[in-house]
């Protein structure tokens, strides 16, 4: 994915990142927060945070955490919510998700919620997350997941054309190869699907570009077609994504 | 120059933090990628020559902008960095 194309789609977009509901009360936060249950003396890294949801999340709970991102607008709004929030133990320094500025090591979490789609090199990432965690650390992620094939393609391009800074959304066979690539052992899997009202996920775009996303809904076929489950009702057409929990462990030392 | 407030500094993010060039590499010793916190605004990385400004509080680890200082030599970096 282009860098820049990331960075201008987020800083347009800062501000309406606060109030999302999916990236802020997404089931998937709280499920996380209990599958990998952090410990009070963990050096946390939140990589790509956005407004910060996922660190504020885990920020009581642990020593310290460190947040990234590469959008000056996401990082400010970070700052001054952490601080209306009273979390003093929330850092945060634009990074490369594919280059951090971290030593060997120092991690005892590494986590990545809804944001592995945007990255241009996720096996790079994955490298870095394993080179910073500690013997025994956990990188969490969380993202959305296609089905494998031609239908994953489908359900991708799908999602560009809604958002010209999706990248590509790994199948869950792809996560469990990235994982065992960077030498990290995958301990959990969960998926949660996600039920999304065409006309809200739609707005940002003009009535033409809506007709075009549409008609990607209505004539959908095959495996997409099970995947999307598209439906059509007196107030809306829905469809539903899927959203995976994955947890793997560094080897220890 | 003197006149420029910098918001401080935490010594643990300066502990922690590393250039992202330099600590992949295995030229420059067991911990590679140490900065040193320069006018209070700008880590700058022996081993690798980068230099990264802290805007606003919140240090810029971008590789592409760490190369853009690299040929500034160290008092002719501007206080504070300026705006992206």
């Amino acid at each position: 994915m282009d860098k820049q194309l990331v960075q201008a789609q987020f800083g347009t977009h800062a501000a309406d990142y606060i109030h999302s509901k999916p990236h802020a009360k997404g089931k998937s936060l709280g499920r996380l927060v209990e599958l990998v249950a952090p410990q009070a003396d963990w050096q946390v890294l939140d990589v790509a945070t956005g407004a910060g949801h996922t660190a504020f999340a885990f920020a009581p709970l642990v020593g310290q955490v460190w947040a990234t991102d590469m959008t000056a607008e996401m990082l400010a709004i970070v700052q001054q919510q952490a601080a209306e929030r009273g979390l003093a133990n929330v850092t945060a320094e634009y990074a490369e998700a594919e280059a951090l500025p971290y030593g060997d090591g120092r991690f005892h979490l590494v986590i990545c919620r809804i944001a592995a789609h945007h990255f241009a090199d996720i096996p790079r990432f994955m490298a870095e997350a394993a080179r910073v965690l500690r013997p025994g650390g956990v990188l969490a992620v969380v993202d959305n997941v296609v089905p494998a094939g031609p239908a994953g393609d489908y359900v991708n391009a799908f999602e560009k054309l809604r958002d010209v800074s999706h990248g590509r959304c790994l199948s869950l066979a792809e996560w469990e190869q990235a994982y065992t690539a960077a030498g990290l052992a995958l301990t959990q899997v969960e998926t949660i699907d996600k039920q999304m009202e065409f006309t809200p996920w739609a707005a940002r775009h003009d009535a033409t570009m809506q007709r075009y996303l549409r008609a990607m809904l209505t004539e959908v076929q095959g495996a997409a077609a099970e995947f999307l489950r598209p439906s059509v009702t007196d107030n809306d057409t829905t469809f539903y994504l899927q959203e995976a929990i994955l947890v793997g462990r560094k080897e220890e030392g | 120059m003197s006149d420029y407030q910098a918001p401080p500094i935490s010594p643990d993010l300066l502990e922690i933090l590393r250039c992202p060039l330099a600590v992949r590499s295995d030229q420059y010793g067991d911990d590679p990628g140490r900065l040193e916190l320069v006018h209070n605004c700008w880590l700058v990385c022996a081993d690798s020559g980068m230099k990264y400004p802290i805007r606003d509080g919140i240090p810029v680890m971008l590789i592409d902008e760490g190369e853009k200082w690299k040929d500034t030599p160290v008092d002719q970096l501007p206080v504070p960095p300026p705006a992206a």
